[in-house]
């Protein structure tokens, strides 16, 4: 690579940040990355409230994740299954709901039914299933 | 409630002597009924039942005998044979009709039939398969009514429905008994409710589901007809419940870890429980530690009077207790007793694991486990990880564990989800202090992938030299080899000897041999492994060895394992003898009931002491050094008497005076 092939990247990313710092309430609602507890998947993601993005969840109202899944070994690898789920490690308790996991034509995946019953420190599972073992991903979801 | 309280308070505080003070209402285990007697000339009482005649008879696993007793607790017979042979692990009796009671012998996997005076009549139902009989009830069923018995067989999950002759009549598998349940039931108590109907216990499920058999002509297919429970304390939750009993109408459940016999109807309903928790070990007359087993006679003459009367089998105790039971309606209001169900006490169980500075030992009552770090000297409590349940970051059972990583990582074998699951821990912080986060699920991988027989569970994991995990199923026996991320398995069988006993831990020491620990009649086989499989390098009895329960690598060719029933430490020294360490009691360094141990790369020992609450720790010489629990640590070594008297607790002081009242109720 040269090294003006070099640059131009460079700038598209640093005007795409600057973009993005322009709008700081836009930034949460694009896609966020995180990996795998073993860091066998790359995991993108983000929040949706009848189809648009959004921060965060509201209490008592239901959203949705979507996700896109990468395998970090072997690209051409996919998911056999995906469980998605939520609980606050601080009250000991999960959903009062079970996500339906539904996948889309593009393999991205849609977790649709999801609820935060109440405000708090919420941890999202992404339970990723290669046919041998099942690998969990993990964020935290502030609600205050 | 709350104002009947009040009053109470102010008329104490007054202090006239000539009030009467009305007392509270009488809570759910005083109605239950009071403590007649105890037994405690056993070792591990884990079967009972009551003739009609008041013979109380009682299976001892460990003793290895069965016994009748009078209903005032007078031992009247006991013997250790049958037919000749040498009984081993007796698990359950149940009385016939005719007077004549029927043996559980589950090692044996045998059923024997006994006269009401205690003379064998020989082997009951020899063609039925029972492969590990835990559970024996007997009942009515059809038209005209006729006798039968019902076995729980553990090795496959089928309850077997016998006649009185011994004909097997009905094999209730597991996939009737879970009644489209996402899991098999393990059944662990049978008791008849009614004709034909049979109350089962499913003891990881924490539930009661009720059998309709049908009516013995074969045209009506068993059939679950009602189920409650789930995990919990408050009436009609379980946590762990095993034996079961009927009288009157009640159905009694010995409700392992919330310690208590509860009485219900035959919906789930009814509130009194037996027996409220021993504050302390061995604390008995009435409190109840983890009762597995419960029969009930609706009236049974004691001396001048007869009345119904109870017995509970306590195991953790080695006592079978006596109540005089209540079988009446219930109060429409009453004080409920509940058990403490959240949070992690001192409950060590039978798993441990240990590496770099990270202890991990297992609490079964709340199916969690608890981490000390050992930087510091003492042991400090700085996470727990896990709680019941089925997600993925929940433990159904804790069977094996073992640390890796420097204890940086944890791998558990959970028999109940059927899957291993592999944690992560954070590095430990500068300042110690207790982090409950300090844990996260990394991956799980279900023992259906493992290449395992179906049904099969893993009682055993250990770390070999060259890195790999080895994971000992009893089944078959194998060994799974798996690497520490989980991705690939092998699966090799184990060529043990032909014996009873059943493999029951694994350990390897640096040079690359495998010991797999004998648990009755206790052995040590050991192993290498080659291209061709694991080659048998030899195989050690251990003598005087009751039940050999945990085992592990102690260096300089030696081997250290744990005799629960026996209350010890065995050292297996490489020129072949082996020296006894600890004995029963509640000393420092002494037993009751160890389970589990781990050993530190300096040698230093730590051995749970499940019976105790506690765990002990001892240099590489087998010298007791420390004794800990959650939050208490002992360096100085106790007698019996300063143990107790720390553990007596001073009466709570009264209450404060009431302050003077300020106008009427608003």
């Amino acid at each position: 690579m040269t090294a003006r092939a070099k640059i131009v990247p460079a700038l598209a990313l640093a005007l795409c940040v600057m973009s993005l710092g322009a709008q700081p309430q836009d930034l949460a609602a694009h896609w966020q990355t995180v990996t795998s507890n073993d860091g066998s998947w790359r995991i993108e993601w983000r929040l949706l409230r009848d189809s648009d993005p959004i921060q965060l969840p509201e209490a008592r109202k239901r959203f949705t994740i979507e996700l896109k899944i990468a395998s970090t070994r072997t690209p051409a690898d996919v998911p056999f299954a995906v469980g998605v789920d939520a609980h606050m490690p601080e009250h000991h308790h999960g959903m009062n709901v079970a996500p339906t996991v539904i996948r889309r034509s593009d393999g991205s995946l849609r977790a649709e039914g999801m609820l935060f019953h109440m405000s708090g420190k919420w941890e999202v599972d992404v339970d990723i299933d290669d046919g041998t073992t099942i690998e969990r991903t993990q964020w935290d979801i502030g609600m205050y | 409630m709350i104002a009947l309280s009040f009053s109470v308070l102010l008329l104490v505080s007054s202090g006239s002597p000539q009030q009467e003070v009305p007392t509270l209402l009488p809570s759910s285990s005083e109605l239950a009924g009071p403590f007649r007697w105890q037994s405690e000339m056993l070792r591990a009482p884990v079967g009972c039942a009551i003739a009609p005649s008041g013979t109380v008879a009682v299976a001892d696993a460990a003793g290895e005998v069965i016994g009748l007793s009078a209903s005032d607790g007078r031992v009247l017979w006991r013997t250790s044979t049958v037919g000749g042979e040498a009984m081993a692990s007796p698990s359950a009796v149940a009385f016939m009709g005719d007077g004549s009671f029927l043996v559980a012998d589950s090692r044996r996997g045998r059923l024997d039939r006994f006269s009401q005076a205690g003379e064998w009549i020989g082997p009951f139902a020899p063609e039925a398969a029972v492969g590990l009989p835990t559970a024996i009830a007997t009942g009515e069923w059809g038209t005209p009514a006729t006798g039968i018995a019902a076995v729980i067989d553990a090795s496959t999950g089928a309850i077997i429905v016998l006649s009185t002759l011994g004909v097997e009549l009905a094999r209730i598998d597991t996939a009737t008994h879970a009644a489209g349940a996402a899991t098999a039931l393990a059944p662990s108590g049978l008791a008849f409710i009614g004709h034909g109907l049979l109350a089962v216990t499913a003891r990881t499920q924490s539930k009661v589901i009720i059998l309709d058999l049908g009516d013995g002509s074969g045209k009506a297919r068993p059939r679950v007809v009602g189920s409650w429970g789930g995990r919990g304390a408050f009436p009609g939750f379980f946590n762990s419940p095993q034996g079961l009993a009927s009288a009157g109408g009640w159905i009694f459940v010995a409700d392992q870890f919330n310690h208590r016999v509860a009485r219900h109807d035959a919906a789930g309903k009814g509130q009194l429980a037996y027996g409220q928790h021993a504050v302390q070990p061995r604390g008995g007359e009435g409190a109840v530690h983890y009762p597995v087993a419960v029969a009930v006679a609706a009236s049974v003459s004691m001396g001048a009077k007869s009345g119904p009367l109870a017995v509970v089998c306590e195991p953790f105790e080695r006592r079978v207790q006596a109540y005089s039971v209540e079988l009446g309606p219930e109060p429409a209001d009453l004080r409920l007793v509940l058990p403490k169900l959240e949070g992690v006490q001192s409950h060590f169980g039978a798993a441990a694991s240990r590496d770099g500075q990270r202890l991990f030992l297992q609490d079964p009552e709340s199916c969690s486990v608890v981490v000390f770090d050992l930087s510091r000297g003492q042991p400090i409590h700085v996470t727990s990880i896990g709680s019941s349940g089925t997600k993925p970051h929940e433990f159904g059972s804790i069977d094996a564990m073992l640390a890796l990583d420097g204890g940086l990582r944890l791998l558990v074998a959970d028999g109940v989800n059927r899957r291993l699951a592999l944690w992560q821990l954070t590095e430990p912080p500068k300042d110690l202090i207790f982090e409950p986060f300090m844990a996260k699920l990394v991956k799980t991988r279900p023992y259906d992938r493992l290449g395992l027989p179906e049904g099969a569970s893993i009682v055993g994991l250990t770390h070999a030299p060259t890195g790999e995990i080895l994971a000992l199923s009893e089944s078959g026996p194998t060994v799974v080899t798996l690497d520490e991320s989980l991705r690939t398995a092998s699966t090799a069988p184990l060529p043990l000897p032909d014996t009873l006993a059943r493999p029951s831990a694994i350990a390897a020491d640096s040079s690359g041999t495998v010991a797999v620990l004998l648990d009755d009649p206790a052995a040590v086989a050991t192993f290498t492994r080659t291209a061709a499989g694991w080659t048998p390098a030899g195989v050690r009895p251990l003598m005087g060895v009751l039940r050999a329960r945990a085992i592990a690598a102690a260096g300089d060719g030696r081997w250290l394992v744990v005799d629960d029933w026996g209350d010890a430490v065995i050292e297996l020294l490489s020129d072949g003898s082996q020296r006894l360490v600890g004995s029963r009691g509640v000393a420092d360094g002494e037993f009751w009931l160890p389970s589990a141990l781990a050993v530190g790369p300096g040698g230093d020992v730590y051995v749970v002491d499940s019976g105790n609450h506690r765990a002990q720790r001892f240099d590489p010489k087998l010298v007791w050094e420390m004794t800990f629990s959650l939050g208490r640590t002992y360096t100085r070594a106790r007698t019996a008497d300063d143990v107790l008297r720390v553990r007596t607790r001073k009466p709570a002081p009264p209450p404060p005076a009431a302050p003077p009242a300020q106008g009427g109720p608003s």
